[in-house]
């Protein structure tokens, strides 16, 4: 079936079979590289896509799903100014990551930011636990959201 | 490539992995894997390869069959019998992997089950000196300690490679931490020079699992370029999460019986232990490993008397993966329980005991490892008793652990704390022939900038720009001047892999020496001009295995952790964890980052001791000692893998009172399990 929808801002439109997997089109098709298919059952969250601004898990979602939605991937985030405010905090936060699940963090914490720049512990904790990966620890990820909120507000408010 | 610039990659998705490497053409390959455990293969039928297909049995393997690994013998691919789940059968590469598997599925394998469990007990082997005997019937106490630890399973994952092919040239791309173990072996599957062999090696990223890229990554890469070599085109080989979970290789367990005697001044006179490793089909480095149990078993309290055995039982799983800390995360932790055992039954405080414990100047460490100069251990000690109050604490929840029968009223939470002090060697012992050569060479050209050769996989991005700073320095260039190379297999032979702290102590060294003979050599010969300095401990000289006598590491880290939980009456529940942890890293490199790097160590010690039956959240204080003269930077990301399992589980049983022996402690366990102290 062919379907129509936004990716990182720009209209898109493929002929995709039903049984295709969103994260295998998205990065085969589109050139979406920063999503990862590591679990293939929705556990680890490395294929995190950002769907009508929600996170969604692309690697259990049929690429038919993504028909008419505005869908966006690190890769049209990370040209924009936003993802500054995201690399400065994880910067600050001195933290270390694992190539798999970097780019799904930094889009967990994206989506949090659109929702709120002022985000409460909970929203936090679950932010961090969206992702799920041993390379850091959860501590450290928690200060990085911190930290990374805090540069959004600043840089919204002044 | 600092780790600043890599995070900004990282996070933005174009930081590139195996799976990017390779066209549209490239094949994708699956393997047939054994649906049992121990079997005999009586026949294969393979149905036509048409479509592109390609595939290839053990019968196609132009090189040997088997691969040695560590000493361990794995067939890349069996043709009769089967020695563990999931062993591969039979590779096959297509255009796409829906065709793939429908070859697959044509495939006619007639597989007969064998009446064979697959257990088996390899040697003993034994470590003994003294009179452990005579020590034990003089002592004034005797002190027993048992933990079981199954082995365990790393969270499933994908994990790719992908080998491309330009004529003659085989350019495998593979995230591992041992590059020319992988083109060693490729070139040995394949009947190939090693020069046409080149690795493009991805950095494992930090975590428990990094270790596991030392020889896995080498033997998917060899399947992959066996059907690159036949299909005369690119193949990418990607193991799915699936395989992990079903097939995937386990960090070896253990089972731990050990006895300590005393003398009535508290001090230990003598060492029995008895254990069992129980590890996959095959272990490679199997004799290291064991050699590594032992020596965390000792920890640092002097002790000339000892009698230890250990056999390693391997059953019909696949071969295994290295633990985190190579084994010395198993006997640290039986050992330290041990300690604790003893501590918290003499007559002094078990801080106190620790202290008195440690060897004095000129006195070994451990069963007869060689004393350091200027013993920093007990200044580490002091600063985690003092950051967590642990004297006080444990003499509160000491005094509640033993009223708490005659508690009027049983309280919501019971709490307990656990003290651990151990050394970690960084690196594998000397004279382990392939896993400690290292090399690294310079070449200073015409036009001024400086080339570094030498293995950057596995480290953090921050100690390439240590290097490349501390190269600029000695030389007197710019760090922009200084670039690194990635795979010269002729100036870079054969590269032990890097892990275990190996590259900070090791590379570190071999720059510096390297500089300044290029230093030496820049204005007396002509440019271009290339150095190159080796490291190959003899080992002989410096460490005997089998007396447990002499200098086993390059460098080694000491640390000391408390951890204090709180557990729920009612559930059973570890509700609140906090650990406070000292570390003797050397001069840091990135103190920050080594922070980082520990922090994450905890919290996986904590997930492995506890499953998933742990707080979300755990409170982590970190002090690293400074030392007052030069002293090189070691790994301090692994201690925390020695000292905090044996303290966590020493404070759960203070705050249940059960004897809690085997991880993981889940809420069943310490609600339930166990029997009253």
């Amino acid at each position: 079936m062919i379907i129509s929808f936004y990716l990182n801002g720009v209209l898109t439109e493929h002929d995709v079979t039903p049984h295709r997997r969103a994260v295998d089109y998205l990065r085969d098709d589109c050139g979406c590289r920063s999503l990862h298919h590591e679990c293939a059952d929705g556990t680890c969250g490395a294929c995190l896509i950002l769907m009508d601004d929600r996170p969604a898990l692309s690697c259990i979602l049929p690429a038919f799903e993504l028909r008419f939605r505005e869908v966006w991937t690190m890769e049209g985030l990370s040209d924009r100014d936003e993802f500054t405010d995201i690399v400065s905090g994880f910067k600050e936060a001195r933290v270390r990551l694992c190539s798999s699940c970097a780019p799904a963090r930094a889009l967990a914490v994206e989506a949090l930011l659109r929702q709120t720049v002022r985000p409460s512990a909970r929203q936090i904790r679950e932010t961090v636990e969206s992702v799920q990966c041993a390379c850091c620890s959860r501590r450290r990820l928690h200060d990085a959201v911190i930290r990374s909120a805090r540069n959004r507000e600043r840089r919204i408010h002044g | 490539m600092d780790e600043e610039r890599t995070l900004s990659d990282k996070l933005s998705g174009r930081f590139r992995r195996p799976e990017d490497a390779g066209g549209k053409t490239i094949l994708h390959a699956r393997i047939l894997r054994s649906p049992l455990p121990i079997g005999r293969i009586a026949r294969i039928e393979l149905p036509p390869m048409d479509g592109g297909i390609v595939a290839m049995t053990s019968r196609d393997i132009p090189g040997p069959i088997k691969t040695i690994v560590g000493g361990a013998a794995i067939p890349l691919l069996t043709s009769r019998p089967v020695s563990w789940d999931g062993q591969p059968i039979i590779a096959a590469a297509g255009p796409n992997l829906d065709e793939v598997d429908r070859w697959l599925d044509d495939v006619v394998l007639d597989l007969r089950p064998v009446d064979d469990s697959g257990v088996s007990d390899a040697e003993e082997y034994r470590f003994e000196k003294g009179d452990p005997a005579g020590a034990f019937s003089r002592s004034f106490q005797v002190f027993e300690e048992t933990i079981v630890v199954p082995p365990t399973s790393s969270k499933a994952r994908s994990s790719c490679v992908a080998c491309l092919r330009d004529g003659r040239t085989f350019t495998v791309h593979a995230t591992t931490a041992w590059p020319a173990l992988i083109r060693r072996m490729v070139s040995r599957a394949l009947k190939v020079d090693r020069e046409s062999i080149k690795v493009r090696a991805y950095p494992p990223g930090p975590g428990p699992d990094s270790i596991a890229s030392l020889w896995e990554p080498a033997l998917d890469s060899t399947l992959a370029s066996l059907l690159a070599w036949k299909a005369k085109k690119s193949v990418r080989y990607a193991r799915s999460a699936a395989d992990h979970q079903s097939f995937g290789s386990q960090w070896p367990g253990g089972e731990f019986h050990i006895r300590g005697a005393v003398d009535a001044g508290g001090r230990l006179l003598a060492l029995e232990t008895h254990f069992t490793v129980f590890a996959g089909a095959r272990l490679p480095f199997e004799t290291a490993y064991v050699e590594r149990i032992v020596l965390g078993v000792f920890g640092i309290t002097p002790c000339r008397n000892y009698s230890i055995t250990g056999r390693v039982r391997h059953d019909a799983r696949a071969p295994s993966r290295f633990g985190p800390a190579a084994g010395f995360e198993l006997g640290a932790l039986a050992g330290e329980l041990l300690t604790s055992r003893i501590s918290e039954n003499v007559l002094t405080s078990p801080g106190q005991w620790r202290r008195e414990s440690f060897p004095v100047r000129g006195q070994p460490v451990g069963p007869g490892l060689t004393p350091v100069r200027n013993l920093t251990m007990p200044a580490v000690l002091d600063a985690v008793l003092s950051a967590s109050d642990f004297e006080r604490k444990n003499a509160a929840f000491e005094q509640t652990r033993l009223a708490r029968e005659r508690l009027a009223e049983a309280p919501e939470f019971f709490r307990g704390a656990g003290l651990s002090a151990t050394w970690f060697g960084n690196g594998f012992s000397s004279g382990r022939g392939e896993l400690t050569p290292a090399s690294v060479s310079m070449t200073l050209n015409t036009s001024g900038e400086l080339l570094i050769d030498m293995p950057l996989h596995g480290t953090g991005g921050e100690l390439h720009r240590y290097w490349s700073d501390r190269a600029a320095s000695i030389l007197g260039l710019s760090a922009d001047a200084v670039n690194f190379s990635l795979d010269r297999p002729r100036r870079n032979p054969d590269q032990g892999p890097s892990i275990l702290g190996r590259s900070v102590t090791v590379s570190t060294r071999l720059v510096e020496l390297a500089g300044n003979e290029l230093a030496k050599r820049r204005f007396r010969d002509p440019l271009p001009i290339t150095v190159t300095r080796n490291r190959r401990r003899s080992g002989k000289a410096a460490w005997d295995a089998q007396a447990m006598e002499g200098a086993p590491f390059e460098t080694v880290s000491w640390g000391a952790a408390v951890v204090e939980v709180e557990v729920s009456n009612r559930t059973g529940r570890i509700t609140s964890i906090r650990c406070w942890l000292s570390i003797d890293g050397g001069a840091l490199l990135f103190p920050e980052y080594a922070a980082s790097a520990v922090e994450t160590s905890v919290q996986n010690a904590v997930d492995w001791c506890l499953g998933d039956a742990g707080p979300a959240e755990t409170f982590i204080d970190i002090r690293f000692y400074k030392p007052s003269g030069k002293r090189p930077p070691r790994d301090v990301s692994t201690l925390p893998w020695l000292t905090i399992p044996a303290a966590l589980l020493r404070a759960v049983r203070q705050a249940t009172g059960l004897s809690v022996d085997r991880l993981p402690v889940g809420p069943l366990v310490s609600a339930s399990g166990g029997e009253t102290r």
